[in-house]
């Protein structure tokens, strides 16, 4: 109960982002960028602990974006030519070129490796095959339907070997649901294959989207909690889930990841109480809203330590501590 | 009886050789390397550098590619009173993101955001130009209003600076312009008020008015478009195929804009897809229409360079096959 944890994703420190133009170019290996990446890892790993997170995350030091990570250890994918993600940032958007086949764990090592530097558990993430289509080009299947369904079973996949290696939250992200309604049972009957039987807590993960369209029926997605933005709307969102009642665990995001601006403790305190007000203590944990990929280091680590003193208050306020 | 143009943002890095690289001369600029003339000589020559493409491609009316552009709404926030830049937020259902403005005072038009490279264009294109610009009420729903928290007032401001937009491109020589109105779509319930806000904008200005809308069906909301005092109605057929017979049923006075190549995917669509499109369009009546245009779905942005230039040239060769008319290049 009042966990806190993160959505996934963390800034690279800058000399991991020059890591990684160097090895683009040639100019340093795989296995000195792939050091660099673990030494970031432990950084955020200790960082998480120093302040009292209780849930980890590893960061995502090795992924740029979280479908062309995936798409580029799949057989069956290609990447396109450059297209724009926002201002003038631009990345290599995946193809499905042909039927898509796991040959190895994509997520295993980078989660291994994190678990093995704390004792607190730490998240198996997992883009989702939902949205692992949504953000591709498909030149190879004849349908969405045909395309999301083979990429649920590459995910059931990464989502064995991970509850093998004993990861005990396992989260998989699918921010694309809520963006197009129409296709919510194809969502939910992909995410279905993905999760049957698996003994760890499931999470997914869903973002900037038209909540009020696909609730209740969100409900049905079968996953153990749902992790959940409402600081960039400024919480109004929540008002979506007081009716029906929100019946799954969930991830309350309480500070903003598309602002430079620090949320004060009150303001994320404040946050928290309003949740309250929709959901039960006993379904909660809190998180930031999204990824804090698109933050700088000191931006994200001041979120973070925000977010952990608002909580600790919170449950003292409330006896919980 | 078809014609082809462009609907959106054509991709900014043009793989042409000889072009200069604008995504290079941005990050330089952002780190003080280069200063703003020399960006302003580098975005100049990327928009005359997309025009000779699209003339490459054979597009009957090309556009400017809206090079400035990251998204439809921020060139004008950034030009006008009203408006604050604001943080990131995904462009519907796409992965890409933009800067949501937040109304932050009174909306007042201040100085053209478009007519220069409306001009620009032109001058570069020797063929028929369509301007493009913002409607007004996807202008209001792209933002977060913090200073009217009254929509009829919202709309009214924001139709008027889009009318202040519309006059300089008129001064401009564009007799075509096309505005973006995405949302209509997926606001059935405020049609009304959209048409109002459209409406006030358009009324009397001496050029032709083309709506497009993309990503949503149209149609809840097509039957209060043929009302509008405007020249032609388009859709996006791509993501919703539904949207063609939706179009195909509207006034003959009234001209169409079938979004019909798929600009969010890579998959080139077939010659015979498209003749037999085409040929469904046509047996709907197309020749008494007064306009017929065949476009993308969205922008081509969305797509890498090579594939929106494979796409334009599968769009031309596709009406040309159909109509018997050479592609003209």
């Amino acid at each position: 109960m009042f966990e806190t944890t993160s959505v996934g994703s963390f800034p690279k420190p800058p000399y991991l982002t020059k890591a990684r133009t160097a090895n683009s170019k040639g100019e340093i290996s795989d296995a000195e960028l792939a050091a660099l990446e673990r030494q970031a890892t432990e950084e955020w790993i200790k960082f998480q602990e120093e302040i009292g997170i209780d849930i980890l995350v590893h960061g995502e030091m090795e992924r740029g974006d979280m479908t062309t990570y995936f798409a580029e250890r799949l057989e069956g994918y290609g990447v396109s030519g450059l297209v724009r993600s926002y201002g003038n940032r631009y990345y290599r958007k995946p193809v499905i070129e042909s039927t898509l086949v796991r040959t190895e764990p994509m997520a295993l090592d980078a989660y291994r490796f994190a678990q093995s530097l704390t004792n607190k558990p730490v998240k198996g993430m997992l883009t989702g095959p939902y949205t692992m289509c949504d953000w591709s080009f498909d030149e190879f299947y004849p349908s969405r339907r045909d395309a999301v369904l083979a990429l649920a079973e590459v995910v059931r996949g990464e989502v064995r070997d991970l509850e093998l290696a004993g990861a005990r939250y396992i989260q998989i992200d699918e921010p694309a649901i809520s963006t197009r309604p129409s296709e919510i049972d194809l969502a939910i009957e992909a995410m279905g294959i993905v999760t049957k039987g698996v003994k760890a807590m499931t999470i997914s993960h869903i973002c900037y989207g038209d909540f009020a369209t696909i609730y209740p029926r969100i409900l049905d997605l079968p996953v153990d909690q749902l992790d959940l933005e409402f600081a960039n709307s400024g919480f109004a969102n929540l008002e979506i889930f007081r009716h029906p009642k929100f019946t799954k665990k969930v991830a309350v995001g309480v500070v903003d990841v598309h602002s430079h601006v620090i949320e004060t403790k009150e303001q994320v305190k404040e946050g928290i109480r309003r949740a309250l007000g929709v959901f039960d203590p006993e379904q909660v944990m809190f998180d930031p809203d999204c990824g804090l990929k698109t933050r700088t280091v000191e931006e994200a680590k001041d979120k973070l330590k925000v977010l952990v003193d608002a909580v600790g208050e919170i449950k003292h306020e409330m006896g919980i501590d | 009886m078809f014609e082809t143009t462009l609907v959106g943002n054509q991709p900014k890095i043009i793989e042409t050789p000889g072009t200069p690289n604008l995504r290079l001369a941005r990050n330089q600029f952002d780190r003080g390397k280069i200063n703003a003339e020399q960006l302003e000589e580098i975005l100049q020559e990327t928009i005359r550098q997309t025009v000779r493409d699209q003339v490459a491609a054979g597009i009957h009316r090309v556009t400017d590619g809206r090079i400035r552009w990251d998204d439809p709404v921020t060139p004008f926030a950034a030009a006008h009173d009203g408006f604050e830049i604001g943080g990131l937020i995904r462009f519907f259902d796409n992965n890409v993101y933009y800067r949501r403005p937040t109304i932050t005072g009174p909306v007042r038009f201040v100085r053209s955001a478009v007519a220069e490279d409306f001009r620009l264009a032109a001058k570069a294109a020797g063929r028929p130009v369509l301007a493009a610009l913002c409607g007004p009420f996807s202008m209001a729903k792209f933002c977060t209003d913090t200073n009217y928290n009254n929509s009829h007032d919202l709309y009214s401001d924001c139709a008027r600076l889009v009318r202040g937009e519309l006059e300089a491109l008129v001064d401009a020589g564009a007799d075509w312009v096309q505005l973006d109105e995405p949302f209509l779509g997926f606001h059935p319930e405020e049609i009304g008020p959209a048409c109002d806000a459209i409406a006030a904008a358009v009324r009397g200005v001496k050029t032709k008015v083309f709506i497009y809308t993309y990503f949503a069906p149209v149609a809840k909301v097509i039957k209060r478009l043929w009302d509008l005092p405007v020249a032609m109605i388009g859709a996006d057929c791509a993501s919703s195929p539904a949207n063609i017979d939706a179009l195909c049923e509207g006034p003959s006075a009234m001209g169409r804009a079938f979004g019909l190549i798929d600009a969010r995917n890579t998959r080139l669509e077939s010659a015979d897809q498209l003749a037999r499109t085409l040929d469904r369009i046509a047996e709907s009546g197309a020749d008494k229409w007064s306009q017929c245009w065949i476009t993308p779905s969205a922008a081509l942005e969305f797509l890498p360079y090579k594939n929106a230039v494979a796409k334009m040239k599968r769009m031309t060769e596709s009406v040309a096959a159909f109509t018997g008319a050479p592609v003209v290049n």
